[in-house]
């Protein structure tokens, strides 16, 4: 008989608990079936999860384990947000185009992940498309905030975000276009990581902005988030942006982390502590910034005065390459098709689009489609590619001389369902910190730093430069050693 | 409203939503046309702000001059094994032998 209770395993020590045979995968696998059982519906968490498909993995890593393999993730559940790929398993991008969709292929990272040893536990509800900031733009109802089911998880990733949350499985996969892995991190009182871009392959992974996306990892401990990073990063030939480097081994970096910070020099981002910002969220990045200084960090103010431009920047950027991404669903080759009696071929695409996509997903490939279109194209797509070079230098000065940057990840805490799902502008300024990350094409990790006065976590962002996954990781370590929130509070719901 | 306007408080006419969605494979009814018309029009008034950036300063975009400086990569041009016809047509709603099956295009 196990002894695992809720909150109790890492997905570390899971993996450590089963090479040493205290524990089976069996037994993991039962126990968060079991969770998955008596809460995914509530938060509404999963839009895919089979227990036979996963018994049947259970079997595949149990022989595995046997022949003497070392599985760095060896029994450990692992969810997967709904836009990237699984072999045979629904992938619907919670969207009606794909409803019926099971694509013939793994994603790299699902195949990394099998071959480290986890079981792919189900697929994630999150806003269509990943088009949204709530997770309320599905089209099999929104996700909710373990930490209040009236609230939001944030978005786009928020069936893992929240699923994590509530210890439904150690870890999960996220994407983050615009900050849809560490803005639901931060709602969710989790740790999310954006990597650089071109670290985590994207073959498999259903795009949206092509240049801006990057898979990643929530957890609910530094040790963990580093640990699925690991696994899941490195070079691909199949992803053309792919960097040929091999896979990180961050893991390795923070088993020997020394959590003073003496030398360290932390940039405050200016612009991202202005007007708009809540009280609690600004009390909490004070206090998680005199930790930092209690280390033996120097804090210094930086300003980046084009980060002005980066919510009209992104939305003209990611809505143009969405619009060409999801010229692809057609009803031809895949997902749902509409045809009435006598259609031409163009009635197919059009009433197969109209019908298949949602509100917010139209908008945006219509918000697209115009910026990109004849006598459009200079006034707002080559503008806003001018911006995205701007923000871009800004960042490159300012690691000359800060080793990271340190920001809210969200100006406020959750919002209450439906607050501003009718008004689309509000919703994307509420992005306003973490869009500059993805033009920028930088790493950046959610930390959970407290709670407000209504019990909604708080998260404070890390952002560094390309390829500085480890030292963000130690970074947040150090904050986590030392303020000692994880595990202080557990979500009731 | 014209190319010019971009930068100015912009407004975007129910034409020329319609003529989008055409150009993206939508129809919209009557209701959404006026729904994104509203929409697109607050959308479009706020990004003009991009209208202040001095271009010229600043240059076209390039992916090599970003702080992620991304070379793309290449690989031998080899013949890579790809999907069985039958798994590549598992999806489409439908087929005919081993092709997707679209309405007739030529009469």
């Amino acid at each position: 008989m196990s002894d695992l209770r809720p909150f109790s395993l890492s997905a570390a020590e899971i993996s450590q608990r089963v090479h040493a045979g205290d524990i089976s995968i069996r037994e993991v696998a039962d126990f968060y079936v079991q969770r998955t059982e008596a809460y995914a519906s509530k938060l509404n968490t999963h839009l895919y999860w089979n227990a036979s498909n996963i018994a049947a993995q259970v079997k595949d890593q149990e022989s595995k384990l046997k022949s003497g393999l070392k599985l760095p993730l060896a029994g450990v559940p692992v969810l997967i947000k709904d836009n990237i790929c699984t072999r045979g398993v629904p992938t619907t991008c919670a969207s009606k185009m794909l409803e019926n969709f099971r694509p013939p292929y793994d994603a790299h990272v699902v195949e990394r992940l099998v071959a480290a040893g986890a079981l792919i536990f189900g697929k994630t509800n999150c806003d269509e498309f990943a088009m949204g900031s709530t997770s309320e733009n599905s089209a099999y109802g929104p996700v909710r905030n373990p930490w209040n089911i009236d609230y939001v998880p944030g978005g786009s990733s928020g069936g893992s975000a929240a699923a994590v949350a509530a210890d439904l499985a150690p870890v999960a996969l996220g994407t983050d276009t615009g900050g849809s892995i560490r803005q639901p991190a931060a709602f969710c009182g989790i740790y999310g990581l954006k990597p650089t871009y071109g670290t985590v392959s994207r073959y498999g992974l259903i795009a949206y902005g092509s240049s801006l996306d990057q898979i990643g990892p929530f957890a609910r401990t530094v040790a963990d988030t580093a640990l699925l990073f690991d696994v899941i990063s490195g070079h691909d030939r199949r992803d053309s942006t792919s960097r040929a480097i091999p896979p990180f081994q961050t893991r390795n970096g923070l088993g020997t982390a020394d959590i003073s910070l003496e030398g360290k020099r932390i940039g405050i981002v200016k612009e991202f502590f202005s007007a708009g910002l809540d009280e609690p969220t600004r009390q909490a990045l004070s206090k998680a910034v005199d930790v930092y200084k209690d280390l033996g960090a120097e804090i210094e103010e930086v300003s980046l005065p084009s980060l002005k431009y980066s919510i009209s920047a992104y939305y003209l950027i990611a809505t143009a390459e969405a619009s060409a991404n999801l010229a692809r669903f057609d009803g031809i080759r895949y997902g749902q098709r509409q045809e009435e009696a006598g259609a031409t071929l163009r009635d197919v695409y059009q009433q197969t689009r109209s019908h298949g996509f949602g509100t917010e997903v139209k908008q945006r490939i219509m918000l697209g489609t115009f910026v990109l279109s004849a006598g459009y194209y200079d006034a707002y797509y080559a503008k806003a590619t001018a911006a995205r070079r701007l923000i871009s230098t800004e960042f490159t000065s300012a690691f000359a001389n800060v080793d990271w940057l340190i920001s809210p990840t969200s100006p406020t805490t959750a919002f209450r369902l439906g607050e501003k799902i009718d008004d689309p502008l509000a919703m994307y300024l509420s992005d306003i910190c973490t869009l500059a990350v993805n033009l920028a094409g930088l790493p950046a990790l959610s930390v959970p730093c407290g709670w407000d006065e209504k019990g909604l976590p708080i998260g404070m962002q890390l952002i560094g430069p390309p390829l500085s996954e480890e030292a963000l990781l130690k970074g947040a370590l150090a904050y986590e050693q030392t303020a000692k929130h994880i595990g202080s509070r557990i979500p009731q719901f | 409203m014209s190319g010019d306007a971009a930068g100015r408080a912009a407004s975007i006419d129910s034409s020329t939503v319609r003529r989008v969605a055409g150009l993206a494979n939508l129809v919209l009814t009557d209701e959404e046309v006026s729904y994104y018309q509203r929409h697109l029009s607050r959308i479009l008034d706020y990004v003009g702000e991009l209208a202040s950036i001095p271009r010229q300063d600043v240059g076209e975009f390039d992916s090599t001059t970003l702080a992620f400086a991304l070379k793309p990569q290449e690989r031998l041009d080899q013949t890579q094994p790809s999907l069985d016809p039958e798994v590549a047509l598992v999806n489409a709603a439908k087929t005919s032998g081993t092709t997707f099956q679209v309405p007739r295009i030529i009469d």
